[in-house]
């Protein structure tokens, strides 16, 4: 449904986007995620013709959005991040515009109206002009124009931002339900929408892939680090902290009220070398629990390792970038 | 583009923008009728008064051009504030980054926006109109004069509002907009007012003003090289607009 083939986008120097390649097939909901200024909108505002691509291509619908850039348009329904809707329309008028300006055929408009709002839920606010409805509701207008002429695909820019988690609940219900006739596309950086959602998660940071795999399988990827909890008793802290961080593959360790928290490499030999070298010192070992990676942990760790990449591959502007992400992260 | 165009008809219409823009407009041009009636009407008295049959006055030349330039002359102050919004608005709440998303090409959406505008004006311009009439019931018009003073009202209409649409793409400033309207139109008027005066423009340049083109039409002379000035110059900035909208692809 969706093909991108070395998707690139330049802003003056800087390269917002670098070639991206991903194939999305019909009826999946994919989620794009990244860190902010990732390059996730650039890359929706490709999908949608909004602006070309500086280099590669890509095909939405079997249309090439460059040299068939109306095509693209007429199978799309976009939902710009921040909804921008017209505050002095009534819901109905909007959504009647809507279907006009897409090309709805006059006889069938009506009723292409009356779809939108009963898949949105829109019937209590109708009438009303969108300036007076809540935040959740004009999210739900804006789905309802997005959705209006039936397109098959569909690209919804950071659609919970901003929301109330009982209103995020509600558009991820509602998302879910477009999914089933759309192939949907959306972009967020909150982690637990991709899980809910997705049926495929696309992890962009830098203006590249990082990755791309079902949320289950992103969450059992192996980590190179591995996050230990740790409780020893019968030493004094500062001694096992000491001890600890002196074992072979050990990265990094935190004490929080006799419970350590170790990050280790992640190798099988670790663990056993823990507890051996716990009881050898004559301490008591209260607990050694590996915790289950989670796709946040997964996140962090590609998106720091790319920022990682990023700094290295620009040595003389190296303290910069590291600054900024460590920020992101 | 119908869709587009009856929206923003809505816009100014449920905004009451375009009721009070023309009630000014209706408002000013019924006072300077009545101020330019008075002054004629004196005129006439003191015209039959004289024995010698001197001083003859004719209404098309002496009451009904001063009121069809007032007319005119009047559109330079609500031509930008009828069209700042058009871009400027759309730009600022992003909505217009939407519209660039819907099967709508640029050239169908600057359409929208300029004849929706340029509709408007024209209804106010018609209104005007009953001044006229009224006039007709007292003396006798030339109505082929009238017919060429309201096509040459429209173009000229046409090319301020085609400028203005212009303006209102370069800023997500409503204010911007307008006053980059308002100086152009106003400094167009007054290179016209200026050429006569500097005799090195005129030869030069020719006729650039808006307002000097509409004068001859407005005396019923219908010349092709004032039609093909209008039209030339709502081309070229509808052309512009056009292309302001598409830069935002050019970055490469």
């Amino acid at each position: 449904m969706i093909t991108a083939t070395g998707l690139c986008k330049r802003f003056g120097e800087k390269l917002a986007v670098d070639n991206l390649n991903f194939g999305i097939e019909k009826g999946e909901i994919v989620g794009f995620l990244g860190p902010n200024a990732a390059g996730k909108t650039t890359t929706m505002r490709m999908l949608t013709c909004y602006f070309p691509p500086s280099e590669g291509s890509a095909n939405v619908a079997g249309f090439d959005v460059y040299t068939q850039s109306l095509q693209v348009r007429k199978n799309v329904g976009y939902l710009p991040e921040h909804v921008p809707l017209y505050l002095d329309m009534s819901v109905r008028e909007y959504l009647e515009f809507a279907a006009a300006a897409k090309g709805v055929p006059h006889a069938d408009r009506k009723r292409a109206v009356a779809t939108a709002v009963e898949r949105c839920s829109l019937e209590s606010v109708v009438d009303q002009l969108i300036g007076t409805i809540s935040r959740g509701y004009r999210q739900r207008v804006g789905l309802g124009q997005a959705i209006i002429s039936e397109p098959p695909v569909l690209i919804l820019d950071e659609p919970t931002v901003g929301l109330d988690p009982a209103q995020i609940r509600e558009i991820r219900e509602l998302i879910k339900e477009l999914g089933k006739k759309s192939t949907v596309i959306l972009s967020t950086h909150i982690l637990p929408e991709v899980s809910v959602t997705c049926s495929r998660v696309i992890i962009i940071a830098n203006g590249r892939i990082q990755a791309q795999d079902t949320p289950q399988n992103l969450a059992a990827r192996q980590l190179a680090l591995v996050p230990i909890t740790l409780g020893v008793a019968g030493a004094p802290t500062g001694e096992v902290l000491e001890f600890l961080r002196g074992l072979q593959g050990v990265k990094k360790v935190d004490s929080e009220g006799g419970v350590f928290r170790v990050e280790a490499d992640n190798d099988r030999q670790v663990r056993p070398q823990l507890a051996r070298a716990v009881i050898e010192k004559g301490w008591e070992l209260l607990e050694l629990h590996a915790r289950q990676a989670t796709l946040e942990d997964v996140f962090l760790e590609i998106v720091s390792r790319s920022e990682a990449e990023e700094a290295a591959s620009k040595p003389e502007k190296a303290a910069e970038p590291v600054a900024v992400g460590g920020e992101n992260a | 583009m119908i869709a587009l165009m009856s929206k923003e008809l809505r816009t100014y219409y449920n905004s009451s923008m375009a009721w009070i823009l023309t009630a000014c407009y209706l408002l000013v041009i019924g006072l300077v009728f009545v101020i330019l009636l008075l002054q004629f009407g004196s005129a006439s008295t003191r015209a039959s008064a004289n024995p010698m049959g001197m001083g003859e006055v004719k209404v098309m030349e002496q009451l009904v051009y001063p009121v069809m330039w007032w007319m005119a002359f009047l559109l330079i102050f609500l031509v930008p504030l009828l069209t700042m919004r058009l871009f400027s608005e759309e730009k600022r709440s992003g909505t217009l980054e939407l519209l660039f998303t819907y099967p709508l090409t640029e050239f169908q959406i600057v359409g929208a926006k300029f004849f929706s505008a340029l509709l408007v004006v024209t209804m106010m311009v018609l209104c005007s109109g009953s001044t006229i009439l009224l006039l007709s019931r007292l003396v006798k018009i030339e109505w082929p004069t009238i017919g060429v003073a309201y096509l040459g009202l429209v173009l000229l209409a046409a090319s301020f509002v085609a400028y203005g649409v212009w303006a209102s793409s370069l800023s997500s400033n409503q204010l911007v907009a307008a006053v980059v309207t308002f100086g152009g139109l106003f400094g167009m008027w007054l290179v016209g007012v200026f050429q006569e005066a500097v005799a090195v423009v005129k030869e030069y340049v020719g006729d650039p003003s808006n307002l000097t083109h509409f004068e001859t039409m407005a005396r019923g002379e219908l010349n092709s090289h004032d039609v093909v000035y209008y039209v030339a110059w709502t081309v070229l900035f509808f052309f512009l607009t056009m292309r302001i909208l598409e830069s935002r692809k050019w970055s490469t």
